[in-house]
């Protein structure tokens, strides 16, 4: 178990390498000089001096990337060039509401989706299971930021159920905080329920095919037992890889979300920064977020032995 | 052979099927997969339900079970298990009824047990649907269900998962899980197929040891004569839906009053070597302590070793048949590859038509490619589906400079050789059966005009009777071109009947090799002797309705 | 299960999809629905009422009005022109990312599925790619590039790579396996004979399935793209931009957003309904399931 655990990590440190190579890459190798893109079209030749200076950009490429990873190494995610503090920092501070939304989509999205699959495929092609697939496709085919604009027209503006934008942290009471949370956490659930509860019927349909179905079914086990005893365990590791990889689309969502509700997270943050082109603040955050994701599905990754006894060595 | 030969007139009927009719009744026509089925099973008694492929066995035995698939329903007709009619009970009802009434156990071993639960809870999961013991009474039982079917080392396995179990322990645990409420009646559907011949004989005796024990009725179906041979009372033989004949096995066997019974029967091979033919000494094949070493490397984690052939030598000479027999694992399907060079044989030489192919390259092997050619076991997949059978005929042709004229030519007359029509040139493979796809593999394979062609397991997918048609058109091929044959198989009979020099390999290893007379007739070693043991029916001669010591010029087995 | 026999040539998957061969009726109103926005756009410029980028200061933010259907948006321009012209450039991204993607995908898939040492390196390239969040990354090109419709494409095609070079690889591997392709070795096929005649019609079938999904999810990127400020330049209307500069105007005049959402909605909504009949149809192992 311990071994399969080391192997599983061993193997992400070339993909976190590789990210770091493309992250590095993206800003080096694209057209023009990196430090003309940066300071924009109105810059000095001295200021675009200071900017190769502080970058290192007069560097050979290979030093800047050794120089740069080591930076990393020793916790430094370097300086932004427009707030002139520290990233890492900057990162600490808008941290938690993205946070605090994600877990809060994952569970709401998790609950939603995995009863919503398994419903759909053992009543397949009942009216339940057209609603369902009609859910999610219609969650995959609606852009967020538009779900979010309808969820604050209806549920904001006709309603006034929540207020239109803005955050509060949990640290100022639950319910304050859900207030506020609950309508960005609700759009970001859409897309996810779409896509778990997608996935969810695939498998349980895929698995409810299998022979020991019919043998737990031979046994005289009630379809309750079937279903969630005999069939949702087995269709775990796919529902689990799914709710990793989706989580891609989660960061992508609480980006959109965060402009649509204006909430000061991580999400805002990146996205001012490349329209700024502070590119520190870029470089660190896209590392950031891929190491995220790895982490994610590495953890998936190792949980996969709790469900399928199969995968443990 | 010593049939069976009870009476159960007296005994009281377990269950009884009374013009069982089962349609599909979504499509077009409604057409009927059974027929009026009139199936009587009493108590103590084992009836076989005999037929090839879509004889409408298996539905019988899920129709009893109430577990028909949904676009299959039950017309007319009637189930009684004791007297009672089950098709009016309701779900709930027959839930009740099922492994503790009827249990069933099915062909797939590998597949039948939930991965993701241990074996033990499987078997104890029985007791909680259909009792109130308590949990420590439950897993008591089980032990001691386990200890009946003789399973080793019973505390250890009643923790593991089916991954950890071999294909005939995990059928162990599913006649268990069947047996393990006393029901009235078991029905067994193809529960052997997928296992080897020494496991079958095993599983084979321990239900008949339970069914003696227990007084269980037992439903066995298959396709296999010598199994009804072995353990058979009562015989019913099944065509297109349709009881064709019934009666006692020996009855059945010795005096079969239809066509088709008689027909099935002619089919079976027999396990008599057929004489060899004359000896050449034009040297096609040698094959010299060829090796082939799986695993040992891995960067991160070391991968278990497997010798999957060890030292491995044999010679054929043009126009002969040489066997490779052994159970999954012997490495007979390895030697194969490694022969065709679809995987790189670790050391070893390979000599066809005297030069050493175990070491060429890609390039290097290509002209050598046209004299070896094969014929795989899964006659679905060995064409490719999106191609016409014309196209895929002449393809090897193509890649050796024949022009397309020509090659088109040959195809049509090799399609007339092996027994299709020319038309089929311009046709798909889905348009044709089993058997007829695996003629035409073996078309595409003689087009090249190969010394040697390998056949892996080419007759195994197979029903009987296609099965003997295309014996039969692999000896005249071989005649009229001399090709040499490699056999591979797990089936002695086919062996016999095919080969005239026979290898017997077991775990990598050759045993026992020799011309088939020998190594069929009076083997030497003792796994030899134990597979020849295991296969069922071994004492009948199924083609001449009689026993084997009862042939004009019986030798001794 | 000889009622639904396997595609018999590479062709057969394309023709059985355009008969559509009992499909439900869902899938049928997707089509009507696609062809009706598709023609709509491609027709704009004449169908159009007005200029979509004549201003008008006089009627800015006004509701449905004559010769305004849908009002007019913050500059006075008629929402309605807007919309049917901002489809055109919408639909172009999406069909030039799903086409580039589909490509670039076949071919590295395949070098992937075929050639063991490129394998690893391949695959852990993708993984990589994969791992970056594809909105940042598209987000970060598009800045870095500047907002021209090239820049768009690749921004968007970049990401959508890594999946189907997974697809196309795990279908070689598959294929690889069967004893034709094994047959073909024997009968002395070269390699790039069997990946070209053997295995690459193999693809066709989830390749169709994959770039109707990209489709949809590369004119939903680029709406993302838009509405995060990092799009295609104003000057030309997509539907993404259209609504990125509603977003101001949210609370007074949401239709800003709404109709061209609805548009573009409706338009994935089809492409996504056809995408899942094109795969109902072409896998086989629900085939299978169902004979």
């Amino acid at each position: 178990m311990l071994g399969y655990i080391l192997r599983r990590i061993l193997a992400v440190i070339p993909v976190m390498l590789l990210v770091a190579v493309f992250v590095f890459l993206l800003l080096r190798l694209t057209p023009g000089d990196p430090a003309a893109i940066i300071a924009g079209d109105m810059a000095t030749p001295a200021q675009l001096e200071r900017i190769r200076e502080a970058m290192g950009l007069n560097q050979p490429l290979h030093i800047q990337f050794i120089t740069w990873i080591g930076q990393l190494l020793r916790g430094d995610l370097g300086t932004s060039l427009i707030s002139n503090t520290p990233v890492s920092s900057m990162i600490a501070s808008r941290m938690g509401p993205t946070l605090a939304i994600a877990l809060l989509t994952i569970i709401m999205s998790v609950l939603l989706a995995v009863p919503m699959g398994v419903l759909a495929a053992w009543k397949h092609r009942s009216a339940a299971d057209y609603a369902v697939m009609a859910f999610s496709v219609l969650g995959f085919s609606i852009p967020v930021f538009v779900i979010g604009y309808i969820f604050i027209l209806i549920f904001s503006l006709k309603l006034g159920w929540f207020p239109v934008q803005g955050y509060t942290p949990i640290s100022a009471g639950l319910l304050p905080f859900l207030k506020n949370a609950f309508l960005p956490a609700l759009t970001l659930t859409t897309i996810y329920v779409a896509l778990i509860a997608r996935m969810t019927r695939a498998n349980m349909l895929e698995v409810l095919g299998e022979d020991y179905i019919r043998t737990a079914r031979a046994k005289g086990a009630p379809e309750r037992t079937v279903l969630f005893r005999h069939a949702l365990k087995n269709a775990a590791v796919p529902i689990l890889t799914v709710i990793g990889t989706g989580f891609a689309l989660l960061i992508g969502g609480v980006v959109v979300t965060e402009t649509v509700f204006n909430i000061p997270g991580i999400g805002r943050l990146t996205v001012d920064a490349i329209l700024a082109r502070d590119y520190p603040v870029i470089q660190a955050m896209i590392l950031l977020t891929s190491f995220l994701y790895v982490l994610v599905n590495l953890l998936i990754d190792i949980s996969y032995s709790l469900f399928d006894p199969r995968i443990r060595y | 052979m010593q049939f069976k030969s009870r009476n159960f007139d007296d005994a009281a009927i377990a269950i009884e099927t009374d013009n069982l009719t089962v349609a599909l009744p979504d499509t077009a026509g409604q057409p009927q997969v059974l027929k009026g089925i009139d199936v009587t099973i009493r108590q103590g008694e084992t009836v076989c339900l005999v037929g090839e492929s879509g004889s409408g066995k298996s539905v019988t035995s899920l129709a009893i079970m109430g577990l028909l698939p949904d676009a299959l329903k039950v017309t007319d007709g009637k189930i009684n298990l004791q007297g009672e009619n089950l098709l009016p009970l309701s779900q709930a009802q027959m839930r009740e009824l099922r492994a503790a009434r009827v249990a069933m156990i099915f062909q797939e071993p590998m597949t039948a047990l939930n991965p993701v639960l241990r074996v033990g809870d499987q078997i104890t999961e029985v007791m909680e649907l259909h009792t109130k013991l308590p949990p420590s009474e439950r897993r008591k039982r089980a032990i001691a269900i386990m200890e009946q079917v003789h399973l080793p080392d019973v505390e250890r396995i009643f923790r593991s998962y089916p991954h950890q179990l071999s294909g005939g322990q995990r059928q162990r645990i599913m006649i268990a899980m069947a047996l393990v409420l006393e029901p009235v009646l078991l029905i067994a559907d193809e529960p052997t197929t997928a296992l080897d011949v020494t496991t079958q004989k095993q599983i084979l005796s321990l239900i008949g040891e339970l069914q003696a024990n227990h007084g269980t009725a037992v439903l066995f179906i298959t396709h296999d004569m010598g199994v009804v041979a072995e353990i058979a009372d009562t015989v019913y033989v099944m065509k297109h839906g349709e009881i064709v004949e019934s009666g006692p096995v020996e009855q059945i066997l010795r005096h079969p009053q239809k066509d088709y019974t008689r027909a099935l029967l002619a089919s079976v091979p027999s396990l008599s070597p057929r004489p060899a033919r004359p000896d050449v000494s034009d040297i096609v094949l040698q094959v010299d302590r060829l090796n082939k070493i799986y695993g040992g490397g891995g960067i991160l984690k070391k991968l278990p070793r497997a010798h999957a052939a060890k030292d491995v030598s044999f010679t054929l000479t043009r126009g002969r048949t040489l066997g490779i027999v052994g159970e999954s694992g012997s490495g007979k399907s390895t030697v194969a590859r490694c022969i065709m060079r679809l995987i790189d044989p670790t050391s070893g030489q390979i000599r066809l038509d005297g030069s050493d192919i175990a070491s060429l390259s890609r390039n290097q092997l290509r002209p050598h490619r046209k004299k070896l050619q094969v014929v795989f076991q899964d006659p679905m997949r060995s064409l490719n589906p999106r191609w016409t059978i014309a196209r895929s005929l002449t393809e090897g042709p193509l890649n050796y400079g024949t022009s397309k004229s020509e090659a088109m030519a040959e195809a049509a007359r090799l399609l007339n050789v092996v027994g299709l029509p020319e038309d089929a040139l311009h046709r798909y493979p889905h348009m044709f059966s089993g058997g007829q796809r695996q003629r035409i593999a073996i078309a595409r394979a003689v087009m090249m005009r190969p010394d040697v062609l390998v056949a892996d397991e080419a007759v195994s997918a197979l029903d009987v009777s296609v099965q003997a048609q295309v014996l039969d058109l692999l000896d005249q091929l071989q005649q009229e071109l001399g090709i040499a044959i490699v056999f591979i198989t797990h089936d002695l009979r086919v062996a016999a009947q095919i080969c005239d020099d026979v290898i017997v390999m077991q775990r990598g290893a050759v045993v026992e090799h020799g011309p088939a007379g020998d190594v069929l007739g009076s083997p030497v070693h003792p796994y030899t002797r134990a597979l020849i043991d295991a296969a069922p029916g071994r004492d009948w001669d199924f083609q001449n309705f009689r026993k084997m010591s009862e042939a004009p010029n019986a030798r001794p087995a | 299960m000889a009622q639904t026999p396997p595609p018999a040539s590479a062709m057969q998957p394309v023709l059985r999809l355009i008969r559509m061969p009992n499909a439900g009726l869902a899938p049928k109103i997707a089509a009507v629905v696609l062809l009706v926005i598709v023609l709509a756009t491609i027709l704009a410029p004449w169908i159009a009422p007005h200029d979509p980028l004549a201003m008008d200061p006089l009627n800015r933010l006004k509701g449905p009005m004559p010769g305004h259907p849908l009002g007019t948006d913050n500059y006075g321009r008629d929402i309605l022109s807007r919309v049917l012209i901002g489809g055109r450039l919408s639909l172009m991204i999406g069909i030039a990312t799903a086409i580039v993607s589909v490509l670039l995908g076949l071919i590295i898939g395949m070098i992937a599925g075929f050639f063991r040492t490129a394998d690893a390196i391949i695959m852990r390239m993708m993984d990589a790619l994969m791992a970056i969040p594809s909105i940042l990354l598209a987000i970060a090109l598009v800045a870095l590039n500047g907002p021209s419709v090239g820049s768009v494409i690749a921004a968007i095609t970049i990401p959508e790579i890594p999946r189907v070079v997974r697809l196309v690889r795990a279908v070689v591997l598959t294929a690889r396996e069967e004893p034709y392709v094994e047959a073909a070795i024997a009968l002395g096929s070269s390699m790039p004979k069997i990946l070209i005649q053997h295995l690459v019609p193999n693809t066709l079938a989830p390749l169709i399935v994959q770039g109707t999904y990209i489709l949809a999810s590369a004119i939903l990127t680029e709406a993302i793209l838009s509405f995060l400020g990092a799009g295609v330049s104003t000057e030309t209307p997509t539907w993404g931009n259209i609504m990125a500069e509603g977003r101001m105007f949210f609370r007074i005049k949401p239709e800003l957003i709404l109709y061209p959402g609805l548009m573009l909605s409706l338009c994935i909504l089809s492409i996504n309904l056809l995408g899942d009949t094109a795969r109902d149809m072409l896998d086989p192992r629900l085939k299978k399931r169902a004979g």
